[in-house]
């Protein structure tokens, strides 16, 4: 079994949920309090994947509402990125285009695993609208409050780094 | 006391100081803020993801490079730090990392504090601008249903040809009003007002344009006895686009549909 550590980041406007999905990937739990995340907080978990064992090392980063002021070291040495928005704040819609093209220039290398999270608030119906408006592809829908597409979320990114060299 | 030991008595308190090589394996820490084992068999990134996922970035540090990292919440035992991180290469041996963790726990909960009520209240007001939106296109809704319901006694139909022309706007609606003013129509005053903003010579289909107007006009004047109209035109106004608005417009232009 060959063991390898990935940094990730988590990140997107504030109180999108971020916080909670690392809260369910990692400790399985919800909370429905919000605690706003000051700057940055670093979580570990180890999912096995075939023969290789992936630390992944989460970085949830708080506070901003767009990516531009986030620190600079923040994003070193990071090998994948979740982005998460929230499909029930819709006026946020139009940042989400901005804010990848920033972390594509920022990490030009390391996979974009795109959600829209908070799926339990919105109508079922409404997620394909919300495909089509928010313009870039999406990877999941999910829901931190109901654990719907978490894991899958992150097994994805995973399955994505293990195959890089 | 001299200002030396003055400055060390005061800030020393907030900071510990921690060498280790470059596999983070602990080599000696004061204990400040925390204690750490300096017997204990493993390497310090396994009790900190955070030098796990930056181990290799220290290998490459140069010389007088220094890693920052602010606002790292840690929890250490049952507290919760929030401290700026500091790493570079030990002057005096280049193979040591020197982490500096800065303790602004205090300063940060108090900026914690300001910044989720900021939060809140720039999604509460967006929330508000939002409503602002919905009851905007509500009450338009309301308005054309209430159209709909008057009864058309005439409707005039324009060829089908009507295409898109240039076409001097105010002259078109007084020729529409003058049509509209006959007395076989009750003869209600009409008032026409158009807005300066708006040109005098528009592109787009005149005769759509007519025959929709004519329509709702006719449809109002038949159901109003005594009273004037007045036809005001401005132009639109232009709210933020926003997606939900995009969303209910779609809803509403299918709700529209269906009427
Ligand atoms: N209904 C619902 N609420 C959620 C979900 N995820 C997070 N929240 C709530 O949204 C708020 C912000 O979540 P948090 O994880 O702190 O967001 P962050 O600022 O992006 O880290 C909290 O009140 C959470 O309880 C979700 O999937 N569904
Ligand atoms: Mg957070």
């Amino acid at each position: 079994m060959r063991s390898i550590s990935k940094k990730i980041i988590l990140t997107g406007s504030f109180c999108v949920g971020k916080t909670s999905l690392i809260s369910r990937f990692v400790y399985q739990r919800f909370l429905l309090n919000y605690q706003t995340t000051m700057g940055v907080r670093i979580d570990k978990k180890t999912v096995a994947l075939g023969d290789t064992n992936l630390n992944m090392i989460v970085w949830d980063i708080g506070g901003e509402q767009t990516q531009v002021r986030i620190p600079d070291s923040y994003y070193l040495g990071s090998s994948g990125i979740i982005y998460v928005f929230d499909v029930s704040r819709p006026v946020g819609f139009k940042d989400i285009e901005n804010d990848i093209h920033f972390l594509r220039q920022r990490l030009p290398y390391a996979p974009i695993i795109v959600i829209g999270n908070k799926r339990d608030l919105v109508d079922e119906n409404h997620l394909d609208e919300i495909r089509s408006l928010v313009g870039i592809p999406i990877d999941f829908f999910t829901s931190a409050k109901d654990g719907i597409y978490v894991e899958d979320t992150f097994i994805k990114l995973a399955q994505l780094l293990i195959h890089e060299p | 006391m001299n200002l030396n030991s003055l400055k060390s008595q005061y800030l020393a308190p907030k900071a510990q100081i921690v060498l280790m090589d470059e596999q983070c394996r602990l080599l000696d820490s004061c204990h400040t803020l925390f204690r750490l084992d300096k017997q204990a068999p493993t390497a310090l990134s396994e009790q900190f993801p955070i030098l796990e996922s930056i181990e290799n970035l220290f290998k490459e540090l140069n010389d007088n490079e220094e890693l920052f990292f602010p606002r790292v919440e840690t929890n250490i035992d049952t507290n919760i730090y929030i401290s700026d991180f500091t790493f570079f290469k030990n002057p005096a041996d280049k193979y040591q990392i020197v982490w500096i963790i800065q303790d602004l726990t205090q300063q940060y909960l108090y900026f914690s504090s300001i910044q989720r009520e900021r939060n809140e209240l720039y999604i509460r007001n967006r929330r508000l601008e939002f409503q602002q939106e919905i009851n905007t296109l509500q009450t338009e809704l309301r308005y054309r249903q209430q159209i709909h319901q008057l009864q058309a006694e005439q409707m005039i139909h324009l060829s089908p040809l009507s295409e898109n022309c240039l076409f001097n706007f105010t002259n078109t609606l007084w020729t529409l009003i003058h049509t509209i003013s006959k007395p076989e129509y009750k003869t209600t005053p009409l008032k026409l007002e158009v807005d300066k903003n708006i040109p005098s010579v528009l592109w787009g289909n005149q005769y759509g344009l007519c025959q929709i107007l004519y329509n709702i006009l006719t449809a109002i004047l038949c159901n109003t006895k005594h009273s004037e109209l007045h036809l005001k035109v401005r132009p639109i106004q232009t709210y933020r686009k926003s997606i939900l608005s995009a969303i209910y417009h779609r809803g509403y232009r299918r709700s529209l549909a269906q009427l």
